[in-house]
C-alpha cells in the first residue's frame, strides 16, 4: 500500500455557525488509496468531505493538501489546489442548462488554454471513458440517474485530478448501476493511480472498493475508527462500529 | 381501528386513588378521557391506573397517558400504572416513554408583540447587512470586469439578454400601450376641464420618459426576470450546482450574477425605448379617437416636451433599476437553503425586494435630478 500522504487532517473541528458537528478529527489520506468516510445518517460525512476540498472553512484545525494548508491558502493558491481535485456530488450537480459536453468542457475552459477543437475532443474523450458517447448534446434532464452520475464523473475527471471526491455515489442507483460505478472507481484507481475519497454508508460498496475506512460516530461527535473494512467488521471492541458494519438494528 | 368507549371505576386506596379503565383508549375518546382523568388529579395524592382491562390502545391513547403523567408531575401528585393488558403492554413497550414526560418545549409559546418587533428588526438589520455586502461584492465584480472584459461569460450574457430582453418585449409593450391609453384618458378628463387637451401629448411624453416608463418596465422586469433569476439560482443552490461551481474554482458571483446584471443593464434601457414608443402609439390612437389633437400636432408637442436631458434621465434610471433588480434577485437566489419551499420563499422575496429597491432608487434619482432645495 502506498504510504505518502496527499491529504492530512489535523485536529479538525467542523460545524455550522456555533453548532459543532465533528471534532478532534486527525487522519491522513495516502496517495493512490481508496479512502472511505462512513457513519450513520446525519453524522457529518458530507460536511467533512466538503471541508476536504475547501468548500467550507473549519471551525478549528487544518487540512493539508500536498503539503500546503488548504485552510489558510489565498484564493489563488486554493484555485491551484482545486485544479488537482475533482468532485462528484450526490445528485451529480450537473448544470441543467448546459449539455453534457458543455458540462465537461467547463472546468477545462477555466483552467486550460485549449483551442475550442481540442476542448471538445478532450471532453468527448472524457464522456466516452464513461460510456456516454452519443449523449454529448443531451441535457442532464434528458438522461437517467445512472448516466447523470457517469456524466458528473466525467466532469470531475475533466482535468485528470490527483484526488477524486465522491459524495454518496451509489445514492439513488439500482444495484447493477451501483456495482458498475464501484467497478469504475476501482478501475480509475488502478489504471490512473487516482486517490479516491468516498463518502458512503452503503456496506456493499465499502467492502467492494475501500482500502481504509474512517468511521464517524454521531453520538461521540468524532472519528472512532480508521482501518480496512474487514478489520472493522470483525472488531467487537468498538460497539457502534461493529453494529454499523454488521447491520445491527438500533 | 377505533372502537368503543372506556369506562372508569374509581377506588380509594391508602396512597391515593386507583382508577380501573375498561374498554378502548384511542383517537375517538382520547381527548374526553384525558379531561375525565385530569379531574381526578389532586395535589399530593397518588393516581394509580389499572389498564388490565384495556382491549385496544393506539398512539393517541399512549399520548394521553404521557400527558396525564406530566399533569400529575406539574401538580406534584404521584402517578403510576399498576397493571397493563397484553395490548397495552405491546403498545407501551414500543419505546421508552420516560423522556416524553418532560415538559413540552417552549417553541409552542407564541412570541409576544415586542418580541416579534425585535425579531423582525434583527431580521431587517441582518438582511440590510447582506444587501450592503452583496452590493459591495457586485461593485468589485463590475469594476474588475471593466478592466478584464474578456473574462466575462459573454455567451451567458447573450443568452440572458434574449430571455430578459427579447422575450420580455411583448409584455412590456402591451403594458406600456395600455399605460399610454390610460394616461391619455386621464389627461383628457382633467385637462379637458380647462380646455387644454392640446397638452395631453406633453403630459404623456413627460410622464413616460421621466417616471412611468422606467418604473413600469422595472416592475415588469422584477416580476418576470427577477423571479426567474432567483428561482434559477435557488434551484442551483438546492441541487448543489453552486457548490460544484465553487469546487471547480469558479466564483458563483462572477459566473452567474455578473452576466445577468450586464444583460439586464443592456436589456432594460432598450425595453424602455420600445415600451415608450408603443405607449405613445397607444396615446396617439386615443387622442385621434377622442380629442381634436391631430397626428402632426401630437408629434410636434412630444418633440417639444421631451428634452434630451429627460430622455437620458429615463435611460439612466432604467439602467440602474435593472442592475439592482438583477443583483438583488440573484442574492435572494443565493440565500436559498434547504428545498423547494425555500426556493419559493426567496423568489417571492426577490420580486418584493426588486420592486422596493426600484421605488427607493427612483425617489433618490428624482431628488438628485430635481433637487427640491
Amino acid at each position: 500500500m502506498p504510504e505518502e500522504s496527499i491529504i492530512e487532517v489535523r485536529d479538525l473541528t467542523i460545524g455550522y455557525g456555533d453548532r459543532v458537528v465533528m471534532e478532534d478529527l486527525n487522519f491522513s489520506v495516502k496517495k493512490g488509496e481508496i479512502f472511505v468516510i462512513c457513519g450513520g445518517s446525519g453524522c457529518g460525512k458530507s460536511t467533512l468531505l466538503k471541508h476536504l476540498f475547501g468548500l467550507y472553512s473549519p471551525m478549528k484545525g487544518d487540512i493539508i493538501f500536498k503539503g500546503k494548508s488548504l485552510v489558510s491558502a489565498s484564493e489563488e493558491e486554493k484555485n491551484l489546489m482545486l485544479r488537482d481535485m475533482g468532485v462528484m456530488f450526490q445528485g451529480g450537480a450537473l448544470f441543467g442548462s448546459d449539455t453534457l459536453l458543455e458540462n465537461v468542457m467547463l472546468p477545462m475552459q477555466e483552467y486550460t488554454d485549449f483551442s475550442p477543437e481540442l476542448l471538445e475532443r478532450s471532453a468527448r474523450f472524457k464522456l466516452a471513458l464513461f460510456n456516454l458517447t452519443g449523449f454529448e448534446h443531451f441535457l442532464p434532464s434528458e438522461i437517467s440517474g445512472g448516466m447523470k452520475k457517469r456524466a458528473a464523473l466525467s466532469r470531475a475527471m475533466a482535468l485528470d485530478p490527483e484526488v477524486l471526491f465522491f459524495d454518496e455515489p451509489s445514492a439513488g442507483l439500482d444495484p447493477r448501476s451501483s456495482s458498475t460505478l464501484d467497478a469504475t472507481i476501482l478501475e480509475l484507481n488502478r489504471s490512473l493511480g487516482t486517490t479516491i475519497v468516498i463518502v458512503t454508508h452503503e456496506l456493499e460498496s465499502i467492502f467492494a472498493v475501500a482500502q481504509r475506512v474512517l468511521f464517524l460516530d454521531v453520538d461521540k461527535k468524532t472519528m472512532t475508527a480508521l482501518a480496512p473494512p474487514e478489520e472493522l467488521k470483525a472488531d467487537r471492541s468498538n460497539e457502534n462500529v461493529w453494529n454499523f458494519f454488521n447491520r445491527q438494528p438500533f | 381501528m377505533s372502537s368503543g368507549s372506556c369506562a372508569i371505576t374509581r377506588e380509594k386506596t391508602p396512597e391515593g386513588l386507583l382508577l380501573r379503565l375498561q374498554g378502548t383508549m384511542d383517537l375517538g375518546n382520547a381527548e374526553a378521557l384525558l379531561a375525565e382523568l385530569t379531574a381526578f388529579i389532586k395535589s399530593g395524592e397518588k393516581l394509580s391506573l389499572d389498564l388490565g382491562e384495556i382491549t385496544y390502545i393506539d398512539g393517541q391513547g399512549v399520548a394521553l397517558l404521557i400527558e396525564l403523567k406530566a399533569r400529575c408531575a406539574a401538580r406534584k401528585s404521584g402517578f403510576e400504572i399498576v397493571r397493563q393488558s397484553e395490548v397495552a403492554k405491546k403498545m407501551m413497550g414500543l419505546i421508552n416513554l420516560e423522556p416524553l414526560v418532560e415538559p413540552l418545549p417552549s417553541y409552542r409559546r407564541q412570541p409576544g408583540f415586542f418580541e416579534q418587533i425585535g425579531s423582525a428588526t434583527l431580521d431587517i438589520v441582518k438582511d440590510l447587512k447582506e444587501i450592503v455586502r452583496f452590493v459591495g461584492d457586485c461593485s468589485i465584480m463590475i469594476w474588475e470586469a471593466i478592466f478584464a472584459p474578456s473574462k466575462i461569460r459573454w455567451r451567458a450574457v447573450f443568452t440572458t439578454l434574449e430571455s430578459t430582453g427579447v422575450e420580455a418585449l411583448p409584455i412590456v409593450c402591451l403594458i406600456q400601450f395600455m399605460i399610454g391609453v390610460i394616461l391619455t384618458v386621464l389627461g383628457k378628463s382633467v385637462l379637458g376641464m380647462y380646455g387644454a387637451t392640446a397638452f395631453i401629448p406633453d403630459l404623456v411624453a413627460i410622464a413616460l420618459a421621466q417616471e412611468l416608463g422606467p418604473l413600469i418596465t422595472a416592475i415588469v422586469m422584477a416580476g418576470r426576470s427577477g423571479a426567474a433569476y432567483a428561482a434559477e439560482i435557488g434551484t442551483m443552490q438546492v441541487s448543489e450546482e453552486i457548490d460544484a461551481l465553487r469546487s471547480m474554482g469558479f466564483e458563483p458571483g462572477h459566473f452567474l450574477v455578473l452576466p445577468k446584471m450586464i444583460a439586464a443593464g443592456i436589456a432594460m434601457p432598450c425595453l424602455l425605448i420600445f415600451g415608450n414608443i408603443v405607449a405613445l402609439i397607444g396615446s396617439v390612437i386615443m387622442c385621434l379617437l377622442t380629442t381634436d389633437v391631430t397626428l402632426p400636432a401630437f408629434v410636434r408637442e412630444v418633440y417639444k416636451a421631451v428634452s434630451f436631458h429627460m430622455f437620458t434621465e429615463g435611460l439612466v434610471k432604467a439602467f440602474f433599476f435593472a442592475v439592482l433588480i438583477a443583483g438583488i434577485s440573484c442574492m435572494r437566489g443565493m440565500q436559498v437553503r434547504g428545498g423547494a419551499e425555500s426556493v419559493g420563499r426567496c423568489t417571492t422575496s426577490a420580486v418584493v425586494s426588486g420592486i422596493f429597491i426600484t421605488i427607493m432608487t427612483d425617489a433618490l434619482f428624482t431628488i438628485l435630478f430635481h433637487p427640491p432645495f
